[in-house]
């Protein structure tokens, strides 16, 4: 099978872009080492130096701490962990090239084929905000048979109204992710993507040339990340249709030894399917079951469901007025709900439907070469979803449970986050409340103590920056 | 996103051809299908009893992994509906679920008419008179009622 299927590995991982990413995210951090150096020892200078107006010390503590916390933290990751892990973000360019792996991993391929399904989404919910799951971890589990894989869903099935044939040219004729519309309102009159080639939308080091360099910095950041945004929009849907393409040569070439699913394992899949109760659509009926209440959701919709945004516990109505310095530590992340019973700890499990043999990816038969339908026979004795039917449920941390942390799991990472850029937005608040203390007092010595303490919460800041 | 998705067709053309007993869902603008127009009854043995209450709905984007969005029209004299017509309804935010429908929500807030909650108020005044004088408050929402969502030939 290794020719046809070259371009995966069965981690499930894309190859080829990964190994590159990795040697200029490196390259990267050895730049962002030596400014974090120049940093700190701005810093030290600026706190030796009490002399200067207690004002502007702080000034440049704060934009300094900002700026030279994170480096601090890119600088200790640096000297023990040289494998970039994505759980700890660096250089702006080493999450673009996170990024846009991850939209290559979205990208829907005929020949990542599982049973019949694909690894990355039809795109029934195309919002790439909430298309933040792990790709790596999702690919993963579809693979070795815990999630649903990906099928391409239909809109209407009548049994009765399709004969084979209808069914067959229906299923054909589905491309492998919904279109995406060409032009989109956020992206509207942006330069640097229009009429651009797929080299050069790929190339993000000449984003720089589109900009404006008379605009003020944050003006040019934000421009910068919109175009890039723009150009990986219209990029995924560049390598979308490339895959459309293989995948209609794939199936015209009829060589029968390759990765497009044959005639009766499509029959099989959808002449057995079912409605998923989220988004209406018809898909083959082997679906992931909720592991609580053992109702059927298919992977599209799972992965939709996600822990809410870092909020505080009990404030019902997100009144941010209310909040303190103190009641940052009270800011949690609540866990996924199941969507039919809202039993906390949202989990599925997957069982390989019966009726059809494994194909494709993590098995030994290529789709299409699929012939056996196994004997109707269900052997329920070891089959957690037939024994569980209105049995109690399956506990989250079952091995056969995937639950929505799993393909998730950068949620603390996120707590913290939101705790830290409180933490920042109240600082800065103290620093304009003091200043405004020292311009109306005359007395030196009150100065120092304001000075000390101001050096003081800046030095506290630049210490919660840095990683536990 | 491309085209509308099947999920909202489906469920509107059901609201349409089957609906809710006591609602009237149409679609007011056919070039903008995700958003819907309702007229609601007043449940019976309420202070709303006899009303016919116009509500908007709006599906966002994300639906049905997001709430729709929907408020009243109309008037309405009562603790968990503000002046604007916003409704407060752990369905509709924090406790939504996608498995959750259109009629689901509709059914919810007719629920919401006829058993107010002054626990969980968006308008403390009315809450704190359903809870102390709750003869006086249906009085007056029984006023709003036949002011504002009963039509003159109604009357």
């Amino acid at each position: 099978m290794g020719n046809t299927t070259s371009g995966y590995d069965e981690s499930g991982h894309t190859s080829g872009s990964s190994s590159s990413s990795r040697r200029s995210s490196l390259a990267n951090n050895q730049t962002a080492t030596r400014n974090a150096r120049s940093q700190t020892m701005n810093i030290n200078n600026t706190v030796s130096s009490r002399q200067r107006r207690a004002s502007s010390v702080v000034g440049s503590l704060l934009t300094g701490t900002s700026r030279a916390g994170s480096s601090f933290s890119r600088n200790y990751d640096f000297s023990n962990n040289t494998d970039m892990d994505t759980t700890r973000t660096g250089s702006s360019r080493e999450k673009q090239v996170n990024k846009e792996n991850h939209y290559r991993n979205l990208v829907v391929k005929y020949d990542e084929c599982v049973d019949g399904g694909f690894l990355a989404p039809y795109g029934v919910h195309d919002d790439e905000k909430k298309l933040d799951y792990n790709d790596t971890t999702v690919r993963q589990l579809i693979i070795g048979r815990k999630l649903q894989p990906f099928y391409l869903p239909l809109e209407d099935y009548e049994e009765n109204e399709l004969s084979d044939e209808e069914l067959l040219k229906i299923l054909r004729s589905t491309l492998l992710h919904q279109p995406y519309p060409e032009d989109i309102e956020k992206f509207e009159d942006l330069p640097g993507v229009k009429n651009l080639s797929k080299a050069q939308l790929e190339d993000a080091s000449n984003i720089d040339s589109y900009i404006d360099y008379s605009s003020s910095k944050s003006e040019r950041k934000l421009k910068k990340s919109l175009i890039f945004a723009a150009r990986l929009y219209k990029l995924k849907s560049i390598w979308q249709q490339d895959e459309n393409e293989r995948y209609l040569d794939a199936k015209n070439s009829f060589s029968a030894n390759n990765m497009v699913s044959n005639d009766k394992l499509l029959l099989d899949l959808y002449r057995n399917g079912d409605e998923c109760p989220i988004c209406f659509l018809y898909l083959p009926k082997n679906f992931n079951y909720s592991r609580c209440c053992y109702q059927p959701i298919c992977t599209e919709c799972f992965v939709q469901i996600k822990r809410k945004e870092p909020h505080y516990q009990n404030s019902h109505d997100e009144n941010e007025l209310t909040a303190s310095e103190d009641t940052i530590e009270t800011l949690v992340s609540e866990c996924a709900h199941c969507p039919y019973c809202a039993t906390p700890d949202f989990g599925v499990i997957y069982e390989m439907s019966s009726s059809i043999t494994k194909t494709g990816l993590g098995s030994g038969t290529l789709p299409s070469e699929y012939t056996v339908r196994t004997e109707e026979k269900i052997d329920s004795s070891d089959s957690l979803v037939q024994n569980r039917r209105r049995a109690q449920s399956i506990p989250a941390n079952h091995k056969s449970v995937v639950t929505s942390d799993m393909i998730r799991p950068d949620w603390e990472a996120n707590l913290s986050k939101a705790k830290l850029k409180l933490k920042k937005r109240f600082a800065k608040a103290n620093t304009i409340h003091m200043n405004n203390r020292l311009i109306s007092s005359d007395e030196n010595d009150k100065m120092k103590l304001i000075e000390d303490e101001m050096i003081e919460r800046a030095i506290r800041l630049s210490l919660a920056e840095q990683p536990q | 996103m491309s085209g509308l998705p099947k999920r909202i067709i489906k469920e509107t053309k059901n609201l349409i051809l089957d609906p809710v007993p006591g609602m009237k869902t149409d679609i007011p603008d056919e070039d903008n299908l995700r958003y819907l127009s309702v007229e609601m009854e007043g449940p019976g043995n309420s202070p709303y009893q006899g009303g016919v209450f116009n509500l908007e709905l709006y599906l966002p984007e994300d639906y049905p992994m997001e709430p729709p969005k929907i408020r009243f029209l109309t008037p309405v004299y009562h603790p968990n509906i503000d002046k604007l017509g916003r409704i407060c309804l752990d369905v509709l935010k924090d406790h939504w679920s996608p498995a959750f429908q259109i009629r689901t929500v509709l059914l919810s807030i007719q629920q919401l008419l006829d058993t107010p909650n002054p626990d969980d108020p968006l308008l403390s005044d009315v809450a704190e008179l359903c809870k102390s004088n709750n003869a006086e408050y249906c009085k007056i929402a029984k006023e709003w009622t036949l002011k504002y969502a009963v039509t003159k030939k109604e009357v």
